[in-house]
């Protein structure tokens, strides 16, 4: 079953420069290397993103992808979200409002869900 | 009659906005030049911003540099110089950017008799525009007080016509969206350079590389560098001594004088200077702390060519060092990277089927 599996929130310092990006892909490093990893970062607290962070984002993309898993992003700050944007590294995340919303995503696109919400409104 | 003119430009944005350039141009030389043409002797610019980069008027105005701590005293000063010899003063607040018929004002002044005349833009939206007789000092000494906003008695009024134009300068976005009312000639702000083709104007030693896509309208300004693969597109400016690097999108944005945008990023409807992004999308300005996105140039000619000869002769040991130091490796985060280099040159094998990119590689661009 797709949604047995955790998934694990983690929120992004306030500066994502190159000294505290290295400390943060420290920190994730295990979680992506378990097998499918499913992790949302939480971005409502950054007021800085350098380079650095937007490679570390997208190295843990890459890693999570080679291990079939995902990372999604929520609660994007606007100075991260500009950033992002501008890096054109926006379209390449899936980004939601809340860390909850990212992380019931994991298991609300399978086509059973799907079916069951279409199903609902018919129905009232 | 003689006319002089006092033009104030107050605290209203982190930006001097007045006093950046908008297609090659900052908006007080423009009002002011337009003042000139319409007969104004002496016109005299009073700024709060003090400490931010001063207009070049070539002389013909005076430009008193103050703060907003000293301004109402300094434009008070200022008046008093120009007061002497004068039928009629003109004092404005450049909070919006105003074409206006001069001429049609100051004959309206004078015909209405009044102390005061004050322009009008709709019946609802008064300017802070005055045209004021010097002989009653109580009147003006109740606009100064009142920093422009109000006037003492009943004032005539100057109702602007639909060829008129007003523009508030309130934020960032106002002199993006004056860039395009100039680049689609909906109002008299024209680009400060040669039009190279219909739509794309260039000013003077701007330097635009061999791969670049220009897509009209747009303004490269006075010394600005375009690398190679950018595309500048849907009304952008880039202004005088800005760059933008390899492979960079700019589209319906300005880039702000001696701001360099880094390679590979894409803005869209942003404002970008003093290491600062105005997205105005989102309403939000971000500071910017990475050179490798946005940094900003010396504003001195020769601090600018001194830090390219030191880049250029710390090119070489800086390549070294970092051979040394990271084996080689590009990436920012090498210390807990794992990442492995897939076009090493163990990946390519003669008797593998090539991938494409490795045939561009072999081959050339063929």
């Amino acid at each position: 079953m797709e949604t047995s599996r955790p998934v694990v929130v983690k929120r992004m310092p306030a500066v994502m420069n190159l000294k505290e990006s290295r400390a943060f892909l420290r920190d994730v490093q295990p979680m992506l290397h378990a097998d499918r990893p499913q992790l949302v970062f939480d971005l409502s607290q950054v007021t800085r993103l350098d380079a650095a962070g937007v490679e570390v984002l997208l190295h843990c993309m890459s890693e999570a992808m080679r291990r079939d898993g995902d990372v999604k992003l929520a609660a994007v700050s606007p100075q991260a979200a500009v950033v992002l944007e501008m890096t054109r590294t926006d379209r390449l995340f899936e980004i939601y409002q809340t860390s909850t919303d990212a992380a019931r995503s994991y298991s609300a696109f399978l086509p059973n869900t799907i079916r069951r919400k279409e199903a609902q409104p018919l129905a009232a | 009659m003689v006319v002089k003119a006092l033009l104030l430009i107050e605290q209203e944005d982190t930006l001097p906005l007045a006093q950046l350039d908008v297609l090659g141009a900052p908006l007080c030389v423009r009002m002011a030049d337009a003042l000139q043409a319409a007969g104004v002797s002496e016109v005299t610019v009073v700024t709060a911003f003090g400490h931010a980069e001063a207009p070049q008027f070539d002389g013909r105005v005076k430009f008193v540099k103050s703060s907003p701590e000293t301004i109402e005293d300094d434009a008070r000063d200022a008046y008093a110089a120009l007061a002497g010899g004068a039928d009629a003063l003109l004092l404005g607040r450049l909070n919006r950017y105003c074409e206006i018929d001069w001429r049609r004002l100051f004959a309206a002044h004078e015909s209405s008799g009044e102390r005061v005349t004050r322009a009008w833009a709709k019946a609802t939206e008064p300017l802070d525009v005055y045209v004021v007789d010097p002989r009653f000092q109580r009147d003006v000494e109740f606009l100064f007080h009142s920093r422009l906003l109000h006037t003492r008695l009943e004032t005539a009024r100057y109702p602007l016509s639909d060829e008129e134009y007003v523009h508030p300068l309130r934020s960032a976005a106002d002199l993006r969206e004056i860039a395009q009312d100039g680049l689609h000639l909906r109002c008299g702000v024209r680009p400060v350079g040669r039009e190279v083709r219909p739509g794309v104007w260039m000013g003077e030693r701007a330097r635009v590389d061999a791969g670049v896509r220009l897509v009209a309208p747009l303004y490269i300004g006075k010394a600005a560098r375009v690398r190679t693969g950018a595309v500048i597109t849907r009304g952008s400016s880039l202004e005088h001594h800005s760059a933008v690097d390899c492979g960079t999108v700019i589209e319906n944005s300005t880039v702000l004088p001696f701001a360099m945008v880094g390679a590979g990023l894409d803005l869209t409807q942003t404002v970008v200077g003093a290491k600062k992004v105005f997205d105005l999308k989102r309403r939000v300005a971000v500071e910017i702390h990475d050179p490798a996105l946005v940094t900003e140039s010396a504003h001195n000619a020769g601090v600018r060519v001194l830090a390219k000869a030191a880049s250029l002769a710390a090119y070489v040991p800086l390549q070294f060092w970092r051979g040394l130091t990271q084996g080689g490796g590009a990436s920012p985060i090498p210390e807990t990277s794992t990442r492995t280099n897939e076009f090493a040159p163990s990946v390519i094998n003669e008797t593998a089927p090539l991938r494409p990119e490795l045939v561009m590689e072999r081959y050339g661009n063929q």
